[in-house]
């Protein structure tokens, strides 16, 4: 099957009266590190969900390659999710597991595996991200960025070919928020999965990016290469690129 | 007047209404999480590592505690039975009747209110910690059903250990109420004979019938509180209240409609 492309059509969700995605259109390519970048509260990681079937749209198609996912039953969705990991803000660790059963249970609950097989494969995994010392602690005892290591270790256990990630590098600081970067293009150039990366960090996104999309007003208002955004003479984007408090883009609106 | 009256009145109806349907919408999405989660027990494959660890915070956990309450009830509710059966000098009649209050009525639905307190609580903690912090959508997405790991395990063991711990219950009660009897000179052979002439199988049989509904009302509460907890940790404190609150009130009423139904 490989890394699948995905193409969203005029997706439209709102909570109440509020209108948070107004049919939106967007490419992602496959293969490559595809930026979404967008004001806070401007339905980024509403898009997120949507596209891996946590939220169901009000409108719009979702496809996979060539099937259409929106509005699909959990068994679809389910079939496709084992192609896909995706990686919470937090990391969303299981508290009541150890860090080793953390990133060996995918493997363990689709039956891929005896526990220990995926134990043994767990800390094959740690160690390539520098967190095999931390196989039996508990995620309470660690630090965001060892959480976020680990959580990308168990994401990519199952060898996704399709990867999500929700503000991987917010809250760390800038020599983990480095290392998770190059943890992002290392994976890509290894498994060639497709990356989907929701940021606030500019420079990060101009310089790891293949592809950018911003969000701004519930649709992507440009969606390019990094060079299109440097060179793009949009006030919108380039108050949010230069990071300016006056501009069209109100405080919060 | 009249038109202000008017006014009032509708505003009341409508705000009633309102109440009503949003009853109606949590009773609906309750009955689909524990159907869903009684279909997902029984659908292998049977996590029964997680099943067992829930069986031994549910029942091993909470043996002590249902010791200490069933011991001294019976034995407090011995003391107010001989006080007032000594004024018609009932004395012999002393042990079925602490007998047949504990097993029908005070063992299962004291073990109940504990477990609740216990369990109930904390089953809406940990799963409402869960939602917030993500861990739930993360087991969706890894196409793993919530449900399944989360709740079924939780409903099978309230419904294997409540009765479990109410015949420890009325075990330790009846235990209590003899000491106490024995302390305030009742006579030994008719307690223990009349409870055996008196008490028949199938009032500890009925007690262990609701103690199983209880089990699973305490259980399930929780475990919808937690799972539909919005709101950060302040959202997690109110699904815990009120996971206790409604266990408490929803195992009296039915504890009375049961109690109508089998004796
Ligand atoms: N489940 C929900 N119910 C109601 N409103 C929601 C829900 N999820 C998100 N929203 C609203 O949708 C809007 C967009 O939220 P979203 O979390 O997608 O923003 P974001 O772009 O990810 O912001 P940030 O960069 O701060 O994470 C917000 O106004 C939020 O309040
Ligand atoms: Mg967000």
């Amino acid at each position: 099957m490989g890394a699948p492309t995905v193409t969203v059509k005029n997706l439209a969700k709102s909570f109440g009266r509020a209108q948070v995605l107004a049919g939106l259109d967007l490419v992602i390519e496959p293969s490559r590190i595809n930026f979404i970048i967008g004001q806070s509260g401007g339905g980024k990681s509403v898009l997120l969900k949507n596209l891996v079937g946590l939220m169901t749209p009000d409108q719009g198609e979702i496809w996979y390659d060539q099937e259409q996912m929106a509005g699909r039953s959990l068994a679809d969705w389910n079939r496709l999710r084992l192609r896909m990991a995706f990686l919470f803000q937090d990391g969303a660790l299981f508290d009541s597991l150890s860090v080793g059963e953390n990133v060996g249970f995918p493997l363990w609950i689709h039956q891929r595996a005896t526990q220990a097989q995926a134990a043994q494969k767990a800390l094959a995994r740690l160690r390539e991200l520098d967190m095999a010392p931390a196989f039996h602690h508990r995620p309470s005892d660690l630090s965001a960025g060892e959480k976020k290591r680990v959580a990308l270790a168990r994401a990519l256990i199952m060898e996704p070919e399709i990867l999500f990630f929700d503000e991987p590098t917010t809250g760390l600081d800038p020599l983990l928020s480095e290392q998770v970067d190059d943890l992002i293009k290392l994976t890509r150039a290894q498994t060639g999965a497709t990356m989907v990366v929701v940021s606030h960090d500019i420079p990060a996104t101009l310089s790891l990016a293949d592809r950018v999309a911003m969000v701004y007003g519930g649709r992507i208002i440009l969606s390019g290469p990094p060079e299109e955004f440097r060179r793009s003479s949009d006030p919108v984007v380039r108050q949010f690129l230069t990071g300016e408090a006056n501009g069209p883009m109100g405080f919060l609106d | 007047m009249a038109s202000l009256l008017l006014s009032i009145s509708l505003a009341l109806v409508s705000r009633i209404g309102m109440l009503v349907l949003d009853g109606l919408n949590h009773l609906g999405n309750y009955s689909l999480l524990v159907f869903r989660a009684a279909v997902q027990a029984v659908r292998p494959p049977w996590r029964l590592r997680d099943i067992f660890r829930q069986m031994e915070l549910v029942g091993v956990d909470s043996t002590l505690v249902v010791v200490l309450t069933g011991f001294f009830t019976g034995g407090v509710f011995t003391l107010q039975v001989i006080y007032g059966f000594r004024m018609f000098s009932a004395e012999t009649m002393v042990g079925p009747t602490v007998a047949l209050a504990m097993c029908r009525e005070l063992g299962p639905v004291l073990t109940a209110l504990m477990v609740t307190g216990r369990v109930g609580s904390s089953m809406a903690a940990e799963l409402g910690a869960m939602r917030v912090t993500e861990q739930i959508d993360a087991l969706t997405v890894m196409a793993a059903d919530p449900v399944k790991y989360l709740i079924s395990p939780r409903l099978v063991a309230g419904l294997l250990m409540l009765p479990l711990l109410t015949i420890v219950s009325d075990f330790t009660g009846i235990l209590g109420g003899y000491i106490v009897a024995m302390a305030k000179g009742v006579d030994s052979g008719h307690f223990i004979d009349r409870i055996e002439n008196l008490v028949v199988i199938s009032d500890v049989i009925n007690g262990l019938i609701k103690s199983v509904f209880f089990g699973a009302i305490l259980t399930s509460v929780g475990c919808y509180k937690g799972f539909f907890t919005r709101g950060g940790a302040e959202g997690v404190g109110r699904s815990t209240t009120s996971a206790v609150v409604i266990s408490y009130v929803t195992i009296l009423v039915s504890d009375f409609l049961l109690t109508a139904i089998m004796f």
